[in-house]
């Protein structure tokens, strides 16, 4: 073996380091809040001109850190003069009431909503008045002149409450609002009356009342459509896809998630995503998904901002996500914030909880393969909301009952929790403690048994400085870890277990800073520490001849600053650009193998051995990323965009399986492993319709990645201490094109996605093993030119609801054999060049028809049902093509063998899940 | 609904669902150019005769042609410069003269072919590494669960019993070898024909079988790191006739087992432990990605020329044995027998029991 050099003491201390490091960027934070202290004494100087009311809007939407509701027509060209910017919010609004006719109501300190002064056409619709209510007491009429009512009103379909609902009374000028909680007060003469409820998307409801003493009564409204109504408010934001800076962003909400057609009977978070163009599935029902051609490992999936390494249940059946905790989630593909980093495709940021809940809320499912229970509101005189939510599969109790030998001799299941609690202090802080841990257990025989999980802790602080400058903090802990124990009473030597953990503590803090109507700072610090055990293998029992062995644990250092401002120049200018800046250092304990110049590395190649102590630096990388997006509104409907960002990448998956599988291992950089970086200019134009019926969107792009990592043929991943003996170093560009078209309102819904992308890796070595087909230029694993999702949903009536979604895409590159031969007995094949072939053509129609729940207001359980059938045509899509003996597991003795072709699904599947609510 | 109905319907379901995915033959249309030449060569530094078997490749989607690549000349060089050619046996198979040639120890060989075409080819030098001792080869009854085919063609499970066959063996060697392990099953059988009267004439049928689906590598688990294996596990047979598809006239009457432990170098233990991923893929979702198979043979006339195959110098020790359930004792019986290379592949005799029937 070669020698062992040791260096320890001769190194800098890392720790020295990062105490350097961390106050440096202590002084930072100290410098951005003297900035942001100086700047709110200073005066604006402000060009004055006239606004459209969604340019002003939008500017006080990031002023204000409000979020304003309204619809476009009620205030059609009007224009606002700038000037409005510098007055006081309250007298704002008030200009505004009176300039355009409208009225605007406070649902919350966040959330603005402007009404119209009059009914609208489409309020216009008159809720059942017919039946009286007596509010009070009927012995006491007449003994009171005024009463007072005091009540709730509740979304009817939901049972959320509803904030910022008008009350009035007709033909008198009394009213009220309510409040987050959904509650109101009245003081009125006592009498007979007519109450009329206004809330935008909600069908106006006109209630008979005698009051005859003080009361109380709760009433429901309902959405114009069940579903529409939802998409109507989230599509009216000013923060729509044309005005926003950012490409190829997409946010959703949780109602919009759940409106998607299901998967499995239930709303599923990634393969929503996946509908979305420019992002595939790794495979039918594969683990992950692929942003623009690269790679699944490098997209970051952040709930509550602390990442998910594993996002799938069940090799990727279900997601590992509840969408019942779902409060929104936001995808960058491109032009990716200066405050994002770490992998360099996608950003998945999701949030759970949702803090207007009032009322304790208990949801559910029933479905063919798992049930979920959830329950959120407020505690503690709805000060703290709180939010638990549990799912567990019993496919496991199930599998046992089958005849089917395969489906007998495994197991799998899987089951996930999520905790959340929102904690205000005082009046400007806010605490937000974030829980989630995920269990997956299975086996293909009895032999060997996986199981793998997540668990995620986050505490994050939000405290307001004041209207113009916010803070947030978080800190929290991300774990991954899988183990496999394999032991065959037959080959009793060769038990053994594996174990495979990474360990992600995270610290983030964030200034958001707004000095005027034209900028919006943020600047902040996050600090990542890794620890990777990326294979610990040990004897099963005494009976096993293996001998334990423990690669050394990985352990590493990200930090990174970014300042990014949002910033507008003019009205129809809007510059969204940012700079990152990240040091990495990896530390030992730890070995790193020298291998001969000019040879291939191999473990025969090896010439030294540099054997590394704790704490001492093995590597360091330091990495400039400058993030730009800028957006041009050619009109008030239509936009171009165009942007740029650079990204690195630390930690990197090691798969050699035909699909991102849960017992694949992390990998950290080191001498060997350069960090992963890559390039993307993008360019879009974005339009929609004046009433934002329809919406479209055009974007292209190019990316540029370097240092991706790419297998030797049979590559030996497994418990491999010099895991560059076994990779090689790849370079790769790609470039395509999205088109994205959408109806937005109407009885008819949908979208049509089309991407056209392509995605080349080549090697660059001139050692002829280190080559992957001679350095030519070959197409990626996830090489897919064309994808086409079309997904409509009609609304038959206001209970029903049928949806149809196609798919389509270009099939995966693939290695086939192209020869065979005998050697031994045995039949050998000789493979083609690497993904010279493709698998074929991926098509599948699903639809789904809804009953949605019973609409009686005063019903406590409101529960609904869907009918979905997968795979209507039945078509056997293929999930991998592999060679193979015709049945290994049979006690013959022939040497058949073919190529196959696997798929999961080949027939229609329907299924039936009940979810509920009470 | 009641209860039951729908854990019926959810489990006819899920059954729906996990059973409709399934495999299916694929043959796409696939581009195969030049066939090249396949090396199958073994030579061990036992007193037998060893083979190379020279083919060709044929494309994926065609038949295996049964000729084999004639008028070659085949020799074997050794570090000191000594040739050893080997002879046309027959279409295609080369062979060695034990008299006159066996590997030593400690020396280094190169294959090396030339075509009639005029094309050469050598393979990589490789080094014959100490043989492995054999101290033992027994076991024990047990009842595995078996997955195979029944009469009507249905993949069923049953518990069968059968040999669990472990080996002891050790080598001399100062560092850390890896090892294959071979085994060969011969099953005794014997029919009695009535037909021929007045007295039944027994007829005694042999033949063998190879239990090793793939090869039995002892690094094929890394972690093992020692000289000296005991109780390591050689293969597993059941005693069921049924699966030695024998007629319900046939019976089995004596196992026989043999084998063989073979020290490799380093690039023979890549060469089978490629192989094996090969053999043993069966496109389970988490099964590496496609494995070529890297052989060690290079054409030296035109280096762009593929190659496949593998030239294969390995020590070997081989040890044989006579195997008896004896299930009312719940064990089974070792003793040595005749050297089952020995025997050919199959045969029968009538009236007289074979030679090696003794023991």
């Amino acid at each position: 073996m070669s020698p062992v050099n040791s260096i320890s003491a001769r190194k800098s201390s890392l720790a020295i380091k990062l105490y350097k490091c961390l106050r440096a960027i202590g002084l930072f934070i100290i410098l951005i809040y003297s900035v942001a202290a100086y700047s709110q004494n200073s005066n604006n100087s402000e060009t004055q001109g006239n606004l459209s009311y969604p340019e002003y809007f939008q500017r006080l939407e990031k002023i204000y850190q409000l979020q304003i509701f309204y619809k476009p027509e009620w205030f059609n060209e009007k224009q606002v003069s700038s000037a409005l910017l510098e007055m006081k919010l309250p007298d704002a609004l008030a200009r505004i009431d009176k300039l355009a006719g409208v009225e605007h109501l406070f649902i919350d300190s966040l959330n603005l909503i402007f009404l119209p002064l009059t009914d609208s056409p489409a309020n216009g619709n008159s809720g059942g008045a017919d039946d009286i209510m007596i509010i009070g007491n009927s012995l006491e009429y007449g003994k009171y002149k005024r009463a007072k009512l005091n009540g709730h009103v509740f979304n009817g379909t939901t049972g959320e409450p509803l904030a910022g609902v008008s009350l009035q009374l007709e033909h008198s000028s009394l009213y009220a609002v309510t409040d987050i909680y959904g509650e109101f007060s009245l003081e009125m003469p006592v009498g007979e009356y007519t109450l009329k409820f206004n809330y935008i998307g909600y069908e106006t409801r006109r209630q008979k009342i005698r009051l005859t003493s003080n009361g109380t009564a709760d009433f429901d409204l309902f959405e114009k459509t069940l579903e529409l109504g939802e998409v109507v408010i989230t599509d009216s934001r000013v923060d729509n896809r044309i005005n926003r800076s950012s490409l190829g962003n997409i946010r959703m909400d949780s109602k919009t998630l759940k409106a998607l057609p299901t998967s499995l009977g239930e709303s599923d978070l990634m393969k929503a995503v996946t509908l979305l163009p420019g992002i595939q599935s790794v495979g039918e029902f594969g683990s992950g998904f692929i942003v623009r051609g690269s790679n699944a490992d490098q997209n970051l999936v952040l709930l509550d901002e602390l990442p998910v390494f594993n996002t799938s249940h069940l090799f990727g059946l279900q997601s590992t996500i509840n969408t019942d905790v779902i409060q929104s989630v936001t995808l960058y593909k491109a032009g990716i914030p200066a405050q994002y980093g770490e992998r360099t495709s996608s950003v998945l940021s999701i949030k759970t909880g949702n803090d207007q809940q009032v009322p304790i809320r208990v949801r559910g499912g029933l479905g063919p393969l798992n049930s979920r229970i959830s329950l959120d509101g407020r505690i503690f005189r709805k000060r703290v909301y709180i939010l638990l939510a549990a799912r567990s599969s019993y496919s496991n109790w199930l599998l046992h009952q089958l005849p089917d030998l395969d489906l007998k001799n495994s197991s799998a299941g899987f089951n996930d929790f999520n905790l959340q609690s929102l904690i205000p202090i005082g009046k400007n802080d806010k605490l937000n403690l974030s829980g989630y841990m995920s269990n997956d257990n299975f086996s293909f025989n009895r032999n060997t048994r996986y199981f793998y999980g997540n668990r995620i802790l986050s505490l994050r602080w939000n405290h307001v400085f004041n209207k113009r400058l916010t803070s947030s903090m978080t800190g929290g802990w991300s774990n991954y870890l899988n183990h496999i124990s394999q032991y065959d009473s037959l080959y009793r030597q060769d038990g053994k277990t594996i174990d495979f953990r990474i360990d992600y503590y995270s610290l983030k803090a964030a200034l958001n800073w707004f000095p005027n109507a034209y900028h919006a700072i943020e600047t902040g610090v996050n600090l990542i520490q890794y620890h990777n055990q990326a294979g610990n293998l040990q004897p099963y029992n005494d009976l096993s001849a293996v001998i334990a062995r423990k690669l050394p644990q990985e352990q590493a250092v990200e930090a990174a600053i970014y300042c990014r401002d949002d910033w507008n120049p003019t009205a129809n200018l809007n510059l969204d650009f940012g700079i990152r800046l990240v040091r990495y250092l990896s530390s030992g304990p730890g070995i790193v193998y020298k291998y001969a110049e000019g040879l291939a590395r191999e473990e025969e190649t090896i010439i030294d051995t540099i054997s590394y102590q704790d704490k001492a630096k093995i590597t360091g990388h330091f990495a400039v990323e400058p993030r730009i997006a800028i957006r041009y509104s050619v009109t008030e409907n239509s936009s171009i965009k165009a942007g740029y960002s650079r990204i690195h990448q630390y930690l990197s998956l090691i798969s050699n399986t035909a699909v991102m599988s849960p017992t694949d291992t992390w990998k950290l950089s080191n001498p060997y492993f350069d960090p992963l970086y890559n390039d993307q200019y993008s360019l879009g134009f974005y339009r929609s319709s004046s009433d934002n019926s329809y919406e479209s969107s055009l974007e292209a792009w190019y990316k540029q990645s370097h240092n991706e990592m790419d297998y030797k043929n049979g590559a030996e991943l497994f418990m491999n201490p010099h895991l560059e003996t076994e990779m090689m170093k790849v370079s790769g560009y790609g470039y395509g094109l999205e088109f994205y078209l959408k109806k937005n309102k109407g009885k008819i819904t949908g979208w049509i996605s089309y991407t056209y992308s392509r995605s080349f890796r080549h090697t660059t070595s001139d050692i002829l093993k280190e080559q992957i087909n001679s350095n030519r230029e070959y197409p990626s694993t996830y090489d897919i030119p064309h994808n086409l999702v079309t997904s409509v949903n009609y609304q038959i009536t206001r209970r029903w609801k049928a949806s149809a979604t196609f798919y389509y895409n270009t099939g995966r590159p693939v290695t086939l054999p192209e020869l065979k031969y005998l050697v031994d007995g045995n039949q050998l094949t000789y493979f083609s060049a690497r993904n010279k072939y493709r698998m074929p053509d991926y098509h599948r129609l699903d639809v789904s028809v809804t009953l949605d729940q019973n609409l009686r207001v005063k019903r406590q359980w409101k529960g609904s049902w869907i009918l979905s059938i997968i795979n209507v045509y039945g078509r056997k899509n293929a999930y991998s093509i592999f060679y193979s003996r015709e049945d290994p597991r049979n006690w013959d003795f022939n040497n058949r063998y073919s190529l196959y072709k696997l798929y999961i699904m080949g027939i229609p599947f329907p299924t039936l899940t009940y979810n509920f609510v009470f | 609904m009641s209860g039951k109905v729908q854990i019926f319907l959810i489990v006819s379901w899920l059954f729906l669902l996990l059973s409709s995915g399934c495999k299916e033959m694929y043959e796409p249309e696939l581009e195969a150019g030049q066939e090249p030449l396949v090396v199958d060569a073994h030579i061990t530094n036992l007193e037998e005769v060893c083979y190379v078997k020279l083919t060709k490749a044929v494309a994926y989607n065609e038949g295996f042609r049964k000729i084999g690549v004639i008028s070659a000349d085949v020799w074997l060089q050794d570090n000191e410069g000594s040739e050893y050619h080997l002879v046309e046996a027959t279409s295609g198979l080369y062979k060695t003269n034990p008299q006159d040639f066996i590997p030593s120890m400690g020396k280094a060989y190169q294959l090396h072919i030339r075509l009639q075409n005029g094309e050469t080819y050598e393979s990589t030098p490789q080094s014959l590494l100490p043989y492995p001792h054999l101290d033992s080869l027994y076991g024990n009854l047990l009842e595995k669960e078996f997955i195979y085919k029944d009469v009507w063609g249905k993949v069923v499970s049953k518990y069968e019993i059968g040999a669990s066959n472990v080996i002891d063996f050790s080598s001399s060697s100062d560092t850390l070898l890896q090892y294959r392990i071979a085994t060969t099953l011969l099953l005794g059988y014997t029919y009695i024909d009535n037909s021929t009267k007045p007295y039944p004439t027994v007829i005694y049928k042999w033949k063998k079988f190879y239990p090793d689906k793939t090869y039995n590598l002892t690094g094929e688990n890394t972690s093992i790191q020692t000289n000296h294996l005991t109780n390591y596990a050689a293969c597993f047979f059941p005693f069921n006739e049924y699966l030695y598809e024998l007629t319900s006239e046939e019976h089995s009457e004596l196992w026989f087992l043999q084998a063989r432990v073979y020290s490799l170098g380093k690039e023979a233990q890549n060469y089978y432990k490629q192989v094996n991923k090969q053999l043993s893929s069966s496109g389970a979702i988490f099964d590496p990605i496609s494995t070529q198979v890297e052989g060690n043979m290079y054409c030296t006339s035109d280096p762009e020329l593929q190659v496949l195959g593998f030239f294969d110098l390995s020590a070997c020790s081989k040890i044989s044995r006579w195997v008896k359930p004896l299930l009312s004792d719940n064990m089974i019986l070792y003793r040595p027998c005749m050297d089952l290379d020995s025997i050919d592949e199959f045969g029968l005799t009538i009236q007289e029991t074979p030679v090696f029937w003794k023991y």
